[in-house]
């Protein structure tokens, strides 16, 4: 079958005729696309670290329903209120400094401050750190996961920290 | 790969060039000669062939008896390989003779020629205009590569930075010469200081000294700078010139040479010979210079001592290569036994539950206790081996000082030479032994770095057998296939497919069955065109597929292998890697149609999460359906579905059979099927049996004819049935 056909199942919304309200529970969203309601929609991010704009509604069955291509193009009041729900389900803090890295054994433990606080965590193998262009992504051992946004961006100590160790 | 080898086997020995002479007839020319290397009573021997385009003539080189075949009593040819041993046999008037036996060293060269003869013979090609190119093409391909060739090679890498070359040089060379100042100044020092109370000649010298030791420290680290850079940009210039290369060559060069072998020469080979461009060829010039600088220097201060300062220079000459040879073959033992105990190790910790299962814990431990024990061993033969050998050459070398301090003291006491010059003297000498014993170092790497050049250029001289024809074309595919006498072995005389031939008309899908071996898989690898037919051909909407461009062809021709392989880096990433362009609409859409979007979705990255090396963080069905959909987001024209036996859960199982299916419609579609219950739906099944195609027709049509395809069906089918009842 061709890519096409499949490509017509993902009911792609243009973000400009999209309203989004939060339910009562605040778990959950009701879309208003052209005057049809969709509700009981839970975002999920495919690209959580390469696109975070890229958005995917399902259902409480996990069904996708259809796909935002860029949420960052709703209206504020729309935004907002997807973030909220975003903003919970992934929680991934951005590392703005890097106090140290210590090497134990095969671990590495990072002393950081982040834009939710400060926080220190063991990194275990080459695949912890993954860079992607300037953004690097950090998954600790218990799998939480941190984000550098701009690695040039942080200060020359953090980056000094940083490259003496990946 | 046995270079030195061929190349005395190549060269045709005197004796037999004389009876070889003697023997050929006016006008008569040799087409080709060979060497076969067991004699007629079955010994190691020599027996030369030699091809004349009347007759076949062969020569035992120890009892100088010929054996003739004329070419028109000649049949056919055909070489049979035994155990350890082949022969070339002739069928003649007479029956079958044969010709040259040979071990299987010798076996490409005798199939090649083997081949040629027969279609002589056959009257295939006639003798009267027989092709040059055909007779290159039949003969065996040398692939030589001469050290000065290597050597050569390898300076043109150091061409672009001649500059830097020569600032290490220089940088070199004036540390040498500083090294050389401070003894003279401790002549200055004895001489005209203390014997003669100069004190301000003693501010100098002190200002000097500091001075020199500065420049040192400056220049050194000059020097070390230089070297590494030179040597990075060498090593990066070689190794992306070799994977380059690597890239552009046919999967018949993989299929000889394993990837341990090729990534040997990318990662050792390529650092030897780094360590020669750089380290190696400098260390040898300074050596040298600083051995002559001295050497000037104490035979211009005392001929006599000097002479005595060169008695210990044969036992270092001698000593340190006999060391290294030695040294060299204990390091080896040692790595040998370490090897022993780390394979111990890799089996025994990731296998603790067989090792428990058994009980076999004590018998483990004492395997490794013998194990360790002679790993223990080895390594106190080479302190020994130390032991033995530098404290009896650092006694020669003091030896040969101690008569120096002896004679030349009597020279100061006699008044010849001053006190200053015999202590600046001795510390020449010892300076000059160093060099001496870092060139009698040095040979044995630099002969080694050398060989790793050859290695390196052996592979760069190798061409990729498949490339694009001048004429070749490109063209949308219909997706029509047609196999026309097609006959191919890996190598040419182990045949694999012997006188296939198919047709697929476009959108079919066909089945393909046989027991393993029978040449399924590699009917698909000359489809996609990773090797040539020996014979026959294959066209793809009614072109010989030698004629579109090696690109087109792969584009438009999707596979899904069995055991499919990741790469480093995240789904998303592997799902796009057959098309870089594509949206990321389009990874999620061929993600749906494979089955990845569900899994993928679960896992907290999504599909940036990273499926490690090779792929190995999914499992085996998730690896699988990624691959789907990387067949499925280029949208061959023609597919490839090479089916999974791997035992996957019945679920998964039913995830990727949808997913093919998904990847099926509405494309010409081979499948290589395992389980024969996966073949109802298609449209025909080729049924094939060592390297031949044995019955062609539809499922139903098949089981009825009770061939071999009702065989494997019922045995199949009995197998299942047996399981099941086993389940209940």
């Amino acid at each position: 079958m061709p890519l096409i056909d499949f490509l017509k199942t993902l009911n792609i919304l243009d973000p400009k005729r999209v309203k989004a309200f939060l339910e009562e529970n605040e778990n959950s969203l009701k879309l208003i696309v052209d005057g049809k309601v969709l509700s009981g929609l839970i975002p999920a991010r495919p690209f959580p670290v390469t696109r975070p704009e890229f958005v995917i509604f399902r259902d409480s069955y996990g069904v996708d329903v259809c796909i935002i291509r860029d949420y960052r193009e709703l209206d504020e009041e729309s935004r907002k209120n997807l973030q909220k729900i975003l903003d919970k389900i992934y929680f991934i803090p951005k590392i703005l400094k890097i106090k140290r890295i210590e090497t134990s054994g095969d671990e590495f433990l990072w002393e950081v401050v982040t834009d939710k606080g400060p926080r220190t965590f063991r990194t275990r193998g080459r695949m912890s750190v993954v860079q992607m262009g300037n953004r690097v992504v950090v998954t600790d051992v218990k799998d939480n996961i941190y984000e550098i946004e701009d690695l040039f961006k942080l200060d020359l100590h953090s980056i000094s920290e940083l490259e003496a160790t990946i | 790969m046995n270079k030195s080898e061929d190349e005395s086997e190549e060269q045709i020995p005197d004796d037999i060039k004389d009876l070889l002479n003697s023997i050929l007839r006016e006008n008569e020319e040799i087409i080709c000669s060979a060497f076969g290397d067991i004699d007629e009573n079955g010994n190691f021997g020599e027996r030369w062939l030699f091809l004349t385009f009347e007759r076949v003539i062969v020569i035992d080189r120890a009892t100088k008896k010929t054996v003739e075949f004329p070419l028109n009593d000649i049949k056919s040819s055909t070489v049979k390989d035994y155990i350890g041993n082949s022969e070339l046999l002739f069928e003649t008037s007479r029956g079958l003779k044969s010709a040259v036996r040979f071990t299987r060293d010798r076996l490409e060269d005798f199939y090649n020629i083997s081949k040629l003869i027969d279609k002589l013979a056959k009257k295939e090609i006639s003798p009267k205009n027989i092709d040059p190119e055909v007779l290159r093409e039949l003969m065996p391909k040398k692939n030589n590569v001469k050290k000065t060739q290597a050597f050569v090679w390898l300076i043109s890498f150091l061409k672009p930075y001649i500059h830097y070359v020569i600032l290490a040089v220089a940088l070199s060379l004036s540390i040498t010469a500083l090294h050389l100042t401070p003894p003279y100044l401790m002549k200055l020092l004895l001489d005209e200081v203390f014997a003669k109370g100069n004190v301000s000649m003693l501010t100098f010298i002190v200002l000097t000294l500091i001075s020199i030791y500065a420049l040192n420290a400056i220049l050194g680290a000059a020097q070390e700078y230089t070297l590494a850079y030179l040597g990075q940009k060498i090593i990066y210039n070689i190794r992306v010139k070799v994977y380059e290369h690597l890239q552009r060559l046919s999967l018949g060069f993989y299929d000889k040479m394993s990837s341990a072998r090729i990534m040997t020469r990318v990662t050792d080979d390529v650092g030897r010979v780094q360590w020669f461009l750089t380290r190696g060829t400098q260390t040898l010039i300074i050596s040298t210079l600083q051995i002559v600088g001295i050497g000037i220097i104490i035979f211009s201060m005392n001929i006599y001592l000097a002479l005595f300062a060169l008695l210990p220079i044969p036992i270092i000459i001698v000593g340190v290569p006999l060391f290294r040879k030695r040294a060299h073959r204990a390091y080896h033992k040692i790595w040998r036994r370490w090897a022993d105990v780390s394979s111990l190790l890799w089996d025994t910790i990731p296998g603790i539950v067989v090792v428990k299962t058994f009980t076999q814990e004590k018998f483990e431990l004492k395997r490794l206790i013998e194990r360790m024990t002679s790993l223990v061993k080895a390594n106190l033969k080479v302190t020994l081996l130390h032991i033995k050998f530098f404290p009896l050459l650092g006694f020669a070398i003091s030896s040969g000082t101690a008569i120096v301090w002896w004679i030349g003291g009597y020279k100061v006491l006699g008044g010849e030479i001053t006190f200053g010059s015999l202590v600046a003297f001795v510390s020449y000498m010892g300076m000059f032994y160093g060099p001496i014993q870092t060139i009698s170092n040095i040979f044995e790497p630099l002969q080694s770095s050398l060989t790793s050049s050859e290695r390196i250029l052996e592979i760069m001289q190798v061409e990729p057998e498949i490339k694009d024809a001048p004429d070749a074309v490109e063209f949308q595919f219909k997706g029509s296939i047609v196999f026309k006498n097609v006959s191919f072995g890996y190598n040419p005389y182990i045949p694999v497919l012997n006188n296939i031939n198919l047709e697929i008309k476009p959108g079919e899908k066909v089945g393909i069955v046989g027991p393993s071996g029978s040449g399924k898989t590699t009917l698909t690898k000359l489809l996609l065109r990773f090797y040539d037919p020996n014979e026959g051909a294959i066209y793809i909407d009614g072109v010989d597929i030698r004629k579109i461009k090696v690109q087109c062809l792969r584009s438009q021709v999707g596979l899904v292998l069995q055991d499919p392989l990741l790469f480093y880096g995240s789904i998303a990433y592997n799902i796009a890697y057959g098309r870089q362009d594509a949206t990321l609409e389009e990874i999620i859409a061929a993600a749906n149609a494979a089955n990845v979007h569900e899994f993928a979705m679960s896992k907290p990255l999504a599909y940036d999460t990273n499926v490690g090396d090779r792929g190995w963080k999914l499992s085996g069905g998730e690896r699988q359906r990624v691959s789907i959909a990387r067949a499925i987001i280029t949208e061959p024209k023609i597919l490839i579905l090479d089916e999974a036996t791997s035992s996957v859960d019945t679920l998964t199982e039913k995830k990727i059979q949808e997913a093919m299916e998904n990847l099926a419609k509405g494309r010409t579609t081979i499948i290589i099927a395992h389980r024969l219950s996966t073949l109802q739906n298609v449209d025909k099944i080729v049924v094939m049996d060592k390297g031949r195609i044995v019955e062609v027709g539809t499922h139903e049509e098949l089981l009825k004819s009770g061939g071999l395809y009702s065989q494997l069906y019922k045995a199949q089918f009995a197998e299942e049935a047996a399981v099941k009842v086993a389940g209940r």
